[in-house]
């Protein structure tokens, strides 16, 4: 069977050795499954050539743009054929007059911004994994980032899309104008469905003028709890932060253990930034500032230059890493909650961490209440209490009117537990996969089963 | 493999793709840090076995760029060696890396060169032959055999500088780095041993290095190695840069004549990456009159792997000359005219794409001693 594929497709681009399988049966999460074979397709006629192909056998297939999901929405759970796009990396067309660009779905986040710095353009949003994640898997995810508070998600600068579905059939979504008022909007629908409804062959984006001014804040508080009241207090008089950002007492001080960052002794911390393109955001920054003085904020610090500025950034850029170094099995989540119930949904995740002995530590873009609960674990024996003490963080962020991912995706992992939060337009989620993938072929099991 | 798993704190997250220079060539997964350590994983698991890995194993240049970017601080170069010495033991090594350990047994270097010759290139005349010294000069295989000029630069300078110092002659050995990087850690064991007795017999308490990987490997593997072999150890590596940058604060040297010439410093992986030299290179450069210096958009902690360490250049040269010239067409952007270095492993790698051709390559003591002169 998979030398009829090789004849559609330059055999050098299918992969079937094991070892090279092997490296696509995971992403960042534990789960991990074989695939039958990959396809590295270069251009559209090859993705039209594999989905008919697998089509026709009722083959799965899962699209894969650098495997970085947290959720295992890249992970081929049932095998079949994993589409790379690693290869489909084309800058096409940048626009600036238009502010758009038109770009393949595995171009790397950080290549595009390095394309369009040269003409004084961002694709903004800024996810964690920037540096490696492809604008296809962002606009499969709706991924978000720390910049997300002020520029939105990546359904916002998505502007059109060309799709391959299951059949074969392209269909091009969308255009290049700025706003429509035509027909429903089936592009909409494709980004954030994670490859279980078609695989993108080509992306128009919206861009934005790169800023030229910064001006940054850090606080520190005494109580977790002022600092998430701070956030809503800021958005409620008018603040448009580009940056806002939580870190409780546990991340703090895992950073203060696994780095020579240098941080005040504090509960809770935020890291405020505005841009633009005058000095107005230091006046901005000096309001927001206030009405955390207001909020409890115990010490303030501000950036007068660039240096300043990376000083005080070092203890939210060494997040993560630290926390990977404290803990290499870490399970970070993505609940999301309005701004005005963060400090709830702060408490209900210590509430939960005791509950079920399972060492926390939360940072997360406050701004726009997302919140990274990351679950360290000791060894693999806290994998099951781990997944009950998620469950009910879940049902939780879900009870504070908020959903239980705002940046990561379903995938599989969370595939179960979708229903809780769409219990009303699950069916017709289902009836839209019907529809578009009737052989249930496009990333099965992920989003809902 | 299985005792290698509680080493692999990988979470997968797969930032090493940004900045490992074979995922650059190939984008695929198997290069990169993540997919290799996932491959020794399925090899613990039985899931694969040593010769499905085999190949994408040895093919990494341990420039250590993954670990840079590795939110867990995972030195996947380091567990990757281990992984080899493993496939070494199973039979699955590439040919060529079985070839330079035969000639290591037959001729003390991994080319097969006659060791009497290894001295070949001393200036004539000019003997710091073996006598004892508290100083001593390693040249390494490639400055012995195949760079000979770098070789001769560094005695002139230190001679020059008044520095009484000794070399090992035809007794220095490879330091043993190709195989230990390549997993034969029974060559190099017999190398490391002889070279740390020729280097008591001289009662050298200093020894400078011209190649990186000759200075990694005393600085990081000859203290563990001579604990292991009961052996006393009391040495301190310099590499030359570090040395001549102290010999121009103390004035000993001076660099006296202008050179008009506009150059970019390559970083070296393991001087650079692997021990944080980055500093001293460049001071001795700006000490030269007249010289601009000016940097490639990858420098430093990011500079970009010249393709030749790890085994990989003798086993798989397609991905080495890849590799050089794209740091050859880096180095073009720059706007610099030549391209400096203080390996002679890297200059040879870059020598060899270049032809002649394009931007010049020299080594550091090539514009030292231009600038001592008259």
């Amino acid at each position: 069977m998979l030398s009829e594929l090789k004849k559609l497709i330059n055999p050098q681009r299918v992969l079937t050795e094991k070892s090279e399988l092997y490296t696509y049966s995971y992403d960042a999460t534990r789960l991990r499954h074989m695939p039958l074979a990959v396809v590295r397709p270069v251009r559209r006629e090859e993705v039209v050539k594999t989905l008919k192909f697998a089509s026709a056998r009722g083959i799965p297939v899962v699209p894969r743009g650098s495997g970085t999901s947290l959720t295992g929405a890249s992970v081929p759970v049932r095998g079949g054929i994993v589409l790379d796009f690693s290869l489909m990396n084309r800058i096409k067309e940048i626009d600036t007059k238009n502010s758009l660009v038109v770009v393949e779905p595995g171009v790397v986040y950080d290549e595009l911004n390095k394309a369009l710095a040269e003409k004084g353009f961002y694709f903004p949003s800024e996810p964690g994994s920037g540096k490696v994640c492809t604008v296809g898997g962002m606009a499969g995810t709706n991924a978000t980032g720390i910049r997300a508070v002020k520029y939105g998600p990546t359904r916002d600068y998505v502007l059109a899309i060309e799709v391959v579905l299951a059949s074969g059939k392209v269909l091009r979504l969308g255009s290049k104008a700025r706003t429509t008022s035509s027909g429903y909007s089936i592009k909409n629908l494709f980004v954030g469905s994670e490859g279980t409804l078609g695989a993108f062959t080509e992306l128009t984006l919206h861009i934005v003028p790169k800023p030229t001014h910064f001006s940054t804040a850090r606080m520190t508080f005494n109580s977790i709890e002022d600092a998430a009241n701070a956030v809503p207090s800021m958005i409620e008089q008018g603040i448009r932060p580009s940056v806002l950002e939580i870190l409780d007492s546990a991340a703090l001080q895992t950073i203060r253990s696994f780095s020579k960052v240098e941080l005040p002794e504090a509960e809770a911390m935020l890291l405020l930034e505005i841009d633009g393109f005058c000095d107005d955001v230091e006046t901005e920054v000096k309001k927001a500032t206030e009405i955390c003085k207001a909020s409890g904020a115990s010490r303030i610090e501000y950036s007068k230059n660039a240096v300043e500025r990376d000083r005080l950034w070092e203890a939210r850029k060494a997040a993560y890493p630290c926390l990977a170094r404290r803990s290499p099995l870490l399970l970070s989540e993505d609940v999301t909650v309005p701004v005005s119930r963060l400090s709830e949904l702060l408490r209900e995740i210590r509430r939960i961490s005791r509950k079920y002995r399972i060492r926390t530590a939360t940072f997360g873009h406050a701004g726009e209440g997302v919140l990274h609960p990351n679950f360290l674990l000791r060894d693999k024996s806290e994998l099951g209490m781990a997944k009950k003490a998620m469950k009910e963080l879940f049902i939780t962020a879900i009870r504070l009117e908020g959903t239980i991912s705002g940046e990561h995706g379903i995938g599989f992992d969370k595939a179960d537990l979708v229903g809780i939060e769409h219990r009303s337009s699950l069916p017709v989620m289902k009836g839209i996969k019907k529809l578009l993938d009737p052989g249930n072929i496009m990333n099965p099991d992920k989003v809902f089963r | 493999m299985k005792e290698l798993l509680a080493e692999i704190k990988c979470n997968k997250c797969g930032f090493c793709r940004a900045v490992c220079p074979l995922f650059g060539l190939t984008r695929l997964d198997s290069y990169a840090a993540r997919g290799k350590l996932a491959l020794i994983e399925g090899v613990a698991e039985k899931e694969l076995t040593m010769k499905d890995v085999a190949e994408r194993l040895f093919q990494c240049t341990t420039c250590k760029a993954c670990w840079t970017e590795c939110p867990a601080g995972v030195e996947a170069d380091a567990i990757i060696e281990r992984a080899r010495a493993k496939l070494v033991d199973a039979g699955v090594a590439p040919a060529p890396h079985r070839r330079m350990a035969k000639n290591a047994g037959d001729t003390y270097n991994p080319f097969g060169e006659l060791p009497e010759k290894r001295a070949a290139w001393l200036p004539l005349g000019s003997t710091p032959n073996n006598k004892s010294a508290e100083v001593g000069y390693f040249a390494g295989c490639f400055a012995s055999y195949r760079m000979q000029g770098v070789a001769k630069n560094t005695v002139r300078i230190l001679q020059r500088a008044g520095v009484d110092f000794t070399i090992l002659g035809s007794e220095e050995y490879c330091c043993g780095s190709p195989f230990l990087r390549t997993g034969q850690e029974e060559t190099a064991k017999a190398l490391i041993k002889h070279n740390i007795m020729e280097i008591k017999k001289r009662k050298i308490k200093t020894l400078i290095f011209s190649c990186a990987g000759c200075m990694l490997t005393f600085t990081r593997d000859y203290p563990a190695w001579a604990k292991k072999l009961h052996i006393d150890y009391d040495l301190k590596a310099v590499h030359i840069s570090q040395f001549i940058d102290r010999l121009i604060r103390k004035g000993e040297i001076k660099l006296v004549k202008p050179i008009n010439e506009t150059v970019t410093y390559h970083d070296p992986c393991h001087i650079g990456r692997h021990l944080g030299i980055y500093e001293e290179p460049r001071n001795v450069l700006r000490a030269i009159h007249g010289l601009k210096l000016v940097e490639m958009e990858h420098s430093r902690e990011n500079a970009l792997c010249c393709g030749g360490g790890g085994g990989v250049r003798s086993a798989y040269k397609e991905i080495a000359d890849a590799l050089a010239k794209k740091r050859l067409e880096e180095a073009k952007k720059s706007g610099a005219k030549t391209l400096v270095s203080c390996c002679a492993l890297c200059e040879y790698s870059f020598i060899e794409v270049n032809k002649g051709k394009g931007i010049k390559v020299k080594d550091l003591t090539d514009l030292v001693l231009e600038a001592m002169h008259p």
